[in-house]
């Protein structure tokens, strides 16, 4: 085992120091991150594991060596724990030399299916090469459609890491230089150690509590909003809290879910572990170089645990397998799972796990034979940790004080499996039923929008589908401000396929707009009249351009554009039709009006808040 | 207090938001100038360009420097500097020394204006924010820059004075080739620091897409390679698959969403596609006896043929009773 204990000279102590940043949503680059610190780990470099939000950035100039591992949000944007650190790094009067000291190495994950494929990775390193840093191997880049995924890159980049350290931190005589793909050739002692706590002190309090962000909520009103034929299920949600809390229109609620208690007691079940669910346990780090779930208390019980702080419903990722392995008892089982981790078994995996959505509860219900056979500290290597969703706020503090109301479509769909998929996070929220005993804990951060400082600003709000979450707080908050006039200056550009059945909030516009407040645009994509279909489906996009004039007159006075809703054609198709309104009212030539959208980006007038 | 700087609008609505120009109040101005710009006019049109409409001190870069004359606090509504482009880079190892005395000089919301500066200069907009300006523009085309002494003097915290100066690139280029670049300059360090730290919202962004170059933008294209009998199927379809894969996978998606209600949870009863309900009615029918004639259908989908009448159904024991909650399947 290499020793690890800090050395006296400190630039050797530092040289074993690497800080290793991520930035993730779904938990993809933490896991990377992860391996990244096992392998470093063989070649005597000691990885700190951060996310880039728990890291405090004020220091990053005084780091020598940093990797980052970043992965790519939306179309092509930051994960949100890495806006800070980006917004601080755009900033013009950086001094070319700022980051002189700095070796650093980025690796990105992305989808190559999309058009700017792991985008953040690639300007952050360009932006740290302009302000001095040097990077020490070139750029990863993993890609979902490699046939290993993540793998399929991050192997050898961690293999050119390996060498460029080395160079400077040379393993003794005799040696030989890890590969990473012999980094898993044992199996590494669990992350964390359970030792017996007391069975009477009282829980400790939430980690989440100490933080002001966060604030204690119950949960008032749980309504589905669409028709009861229709065949989405979305709801409004309306939470109360006990205090005064302040949030801004564009601001997101963040929700830690739960997994339901029978999921919990199936998955103890599969693993052996139902005797011991219920001990108080205090959770201990044990390999300082991998991560632990966010907000992991340090008092629990390991059904505490698996529901709240562990996804048992997640797919399982390579990780999962790679520790299973070892503990299978049956011949064919191991040999099966060895399949699905070799180059040529990827795409069953990817068929068996991926494809359908199998979660890993399901998994472990057709892999029996390590039952019994894993100890439970292995809980935090075998399942992905449990992740906060962030849900857009709908509504206006200013409006509704003490309150904070979501917009959210409930996921549920079919794949090869006959057990329907639900989302985790919607799946809980829509399960909770209104009252004193619905009791959770929101975090309420920054969004992506905000507000033009000048209430007579004019506001253009694109948000079809759930994607119109925010603008109900922009327009609440906007009517209360009394920017209202004449001619309203909040637009509200609303899509859905059918007025009558997913028309969200339709009454409230009503009302606004019948106020003075809001100009409300409804884009009904399947409720064309007979005839009309030829010209095609009437999108926000079809209406914007009808609105041309309008629009472009609101652009000119100052006005901002905000886009929020599903990742998917709509925010291209919105800039598509902003540019041709510059080219036909503003009479701009095609690059003039794509240098003029980008120009409303960079000055924050455009702002896209979307999810895939 | 009014603002001293006038935020001017860009040219045209249809160029990329540009820089902000100020306009200098018009209260007391300094006008500093140099040996060479005094004899080349440059100091003498400055001067008689002020004085039109506000009171001109006058004051040589030499003077401040050798400390021979100080500035009356808060005093000035403007500075302007005026100096030959040779004069700027001798000046640069002191100029954190000049800047502090412009900074006490200028009254607050003051501007400072650096003119005639040659490009090379570009290490001054932050040597400006290290002494607690804040930058309204740098047109380093055009030669000038303008910063601004806040409004509050919190730029005295965090100016710092008699900070070394920094090393020049050289040292980095002499040091061998691989070695991690640590300098141990502690005052450096800090100042590098408060640079970054430095909280200004207002602080021009740059644009980082034009950081990335041509290879930056291009992204791997997926391989579309045709399924050969025999070899492993890659059951992923690529984003602009060719080989029928994807038409495959549609189809299967299109097949997976039929909708299929569970009559004996609910009461409820829906038409389900002929081929589908066969195929679950007969493995229904199979289940309470559930037999396997390869020995792997018990065991799930890890395990289960391509044409298993299971798959897709959860692993189950050998004659146990297939259960599956189809109730909640409203899709």
């Amino acid at each position: 085992m290499t020793d690890l204990t800090d050395d006296d000279h400190p630039a050797a102590d530092a040289l074993h120091d690497v800080l290793v940043l991520y930035a993730t949503e779904t938990g993809t680059a933490q896991d990377a991150a992860d391996r990244a610190a096992r392998h470093l780990r063989k070649l005597r470099v000691r990885a700190r594991v951060l996310s880039v939000d728990q890291y405090p950035l004020a220091d990053l100039v005084h780091e020598p060596l940093v990797l980052f591992l970043v992965a790519t949000a939306g179309s092509g944007a930051f994960p949100r724990p890495a806006h800070a650190l980006w917004a601080l790094l755009l900033r013009a009067d950086l001094p070319p030399d700022l980051f002189d000291d700095l070796d650093f190495a980025v690796f990105g994950l992305g989808d190559s299916g999309y058009e700017k494929f792991c985008w953040p990775a690639k300007l952050l390193e360009r932006r740290l090469q302009a302000l001095g840093g040097r990077a020490l191997v070139p750029r990863g880049e993993g890609d979902d459609q490699h046939p290993l995924g993540v793998d399929g890159a991050l192997l050898p980049w961690l293999d050119a890491l390996t060498g460029a350290l080395l160079e400077f931190l040379p393993l003794p005589d005799g040696c030989p230089p890890p590969s990473p793909a012999s980094t898993e050739d044992a199996l590494p002692p669990p992350r964390v150690s359970f030792r017996p706590a007391p069975p009477d002190s009282p829980p400790p309090p939430d980690p989440r509590l100490a933080d002001p962000r966060y604030h204690p909520a119950t949960l008032r009103v749980n309504t589905r909003i669409t028709a009861d034929d229709w065949w989405q299920d979305v709801r409004h949600f309306e939470f109360d809290f006990a205090e005064d809390v302040r949030y801004a229109p564009g601001d997101v609620a963040c929700i830690l879910p739960q997994n339901p208690p029978d999921d919990v007691q199936t998955f103890l079940e599969l693993m052996g572990w139902e005797d011991h669910a219920d001990e108080p346990v205090s959770v201990h780090p044990t390999l300082g170089d991998q991560t632990l779930p966010p907000f992991l208390p340090p008092r629990t019980t390991l059904r505490a645990l698996l529901t709240t702080h562990l996804s048992i419903s997640a797919v399982p990722r390579r990780a999962f397998w790679e520790c299973l392995r070892w503990f299978l008892q049956d011949e064919m089982e191991r040999e099966k799972v060895g399949e699905f981790l070799s180059e040529e078994g990827a795409d069953d995996l990817y068929a068996y796990t991926t494809r359908p959505r199998r979660t890993l509860l399901e998994v472990l219900a057709e892999f029996r034979s390590a039952r019994g056979r894993v100890p439970r500290e292995y809980a935090l290597d075998l399942v992905p940790f449990m992740r906060e969703r962030e849900f857009s706020i709908a509504s206006s503090v200013t409006r509704h004080p003490r309150q904070v109301h979501l917009c959210v479509a409930i996921v549920r769909y079919k794949t090869m499996l006959k057990v329907p998929r639900r989302g985790v996070a919607t799946a809980y929220l829509a399960a909770l039923q209104p009252g004193a005993c619905a009791r959770l804990i929101i975090g309420l951060k920054r969004g992506l929008l905000s507000l033009p400082p000048d209430p007579a600003t004019p506001v253009i709000c694109v948000g079809p589908g759930t994607g119109v979450a925010p603008m109900r707080a922009v327009v609440e908050e906007r009517a209360a401000q009394g920017a209202t006039g004449e001619c309203a200056d909040t637009t509200l550009y609303f899509g859905c396929r059918s007025a009558s059945k997913d028309q969200h909030y339709a009454a409230e516009w009503a009302a606004h707009a019948r106020a003075g407040a809001l100009a409300y645009r409804l884009a009904a994509s399947r409720d064309a009249p007979p005839g009309e279909l030829e010209g095609g489906r009437t999108y926000v996009q079809t209406l914007l351009a009808r609105d041309a004039p309008r629009v472009w007159a609101r652009l000119r006075a100052g006005g901002c554009v905000f886009i929020s809703g599903s990742s998917n054609k709509m925010p291209a198709a919105v800039r598509a039709a902003l540019r041709s309104i510059a080219q036909t009212e503003g009479g701009l030539g095609e690059a003039e009006a794509r240098e003029y959208v980008e120009g409303l980006e960079r000055a924050g007038r455009l702002v896209e808040e979307c999810w895939g | 207090m009014s603002p001293t700087a006038i935020y001017l609008p860009a040219e045209s609505a249809a160029s990329s938001p540009k820089v902000v120009a100020a306009v200098p109040r018009k209260g007391p101005a300094l006008a500093i100038g140099s040996l060479a710009t005094a004899q080349d006019g440059k100091f003498q049109s400055l001067v008689s360009d002020l004085e039109a409409n506000r009171q001109v001190d006058r004051q040589m870069l030499d003077r401040l420097l050798e400390g021979a004359t100080e500035l009356t606090p808060s005093r000035y509504a403007s500075v302007h500097v005026t100096l030959s482009a040779a004069e700027y880079e001798q000046l640069m190892p002191r100029i954190s020394t000049l800047l502090a005395q412009l900074f006490a000089g200028l009254e607050p919301l003051g501007t400072l204006h650096v003119l005639n500066l040659a490009s090379s200069l570009s290490t001054l907009p932050s040597e400006l924010t290290l002494a607690g300006f804040t930058l309204l523009s740098s047109l380093p085309n055009e030669g000038t820059i303008i910063a601004q002494k806040p409004a509050h003097a919190i730029g005295q915290t965090l100016g710092i004075k008699n900070r070394s100066v920094a090393p020049a690139p050289a040292a980095s280029a002499a040091a061998p080739a691989v070695s991690l670049r640590r300098r141990g300059d502690p005052d450096r360090k800090s100042a590098k620091k408060a640079l970054w730290t430095l909280n200004a919202p207002s602080t021009p962004t740059i644009d980082a897409e034009k950081l990335l170059t041509p290879a930056d933008r291009e992204r791997p294209v997926p391989t579309c390679e045709p399924a050969v009998k025999g070899a492993p199927r890659r059951k992923k379809a690529c984003k602009n698959c060719t080989c029928g894969l994807a038409e495959l996978e549609a189809e299967e998606l299109a097949q997976s969403k039929v909708v299929m209600l569970d009559g004996k949870i609910d009461g409820q009863t829906v038409e389900v596609e002929q081929s589908e309900r066969d195929r679950l009615l007969a493995a229904a029918a199979a289940a309470p006896k559930a037999t396997s004639s390869c020995g792997s259908c018990f065991l799930g989908d890890a395990f289960r043929c391509e044409s298993c009448p299971y798959r897709g159904l959860p692993a189950f024991k050998p004659g146990e009773k297939v259960e599956i909650d189809l109730g909640m399947d409203d899709i």
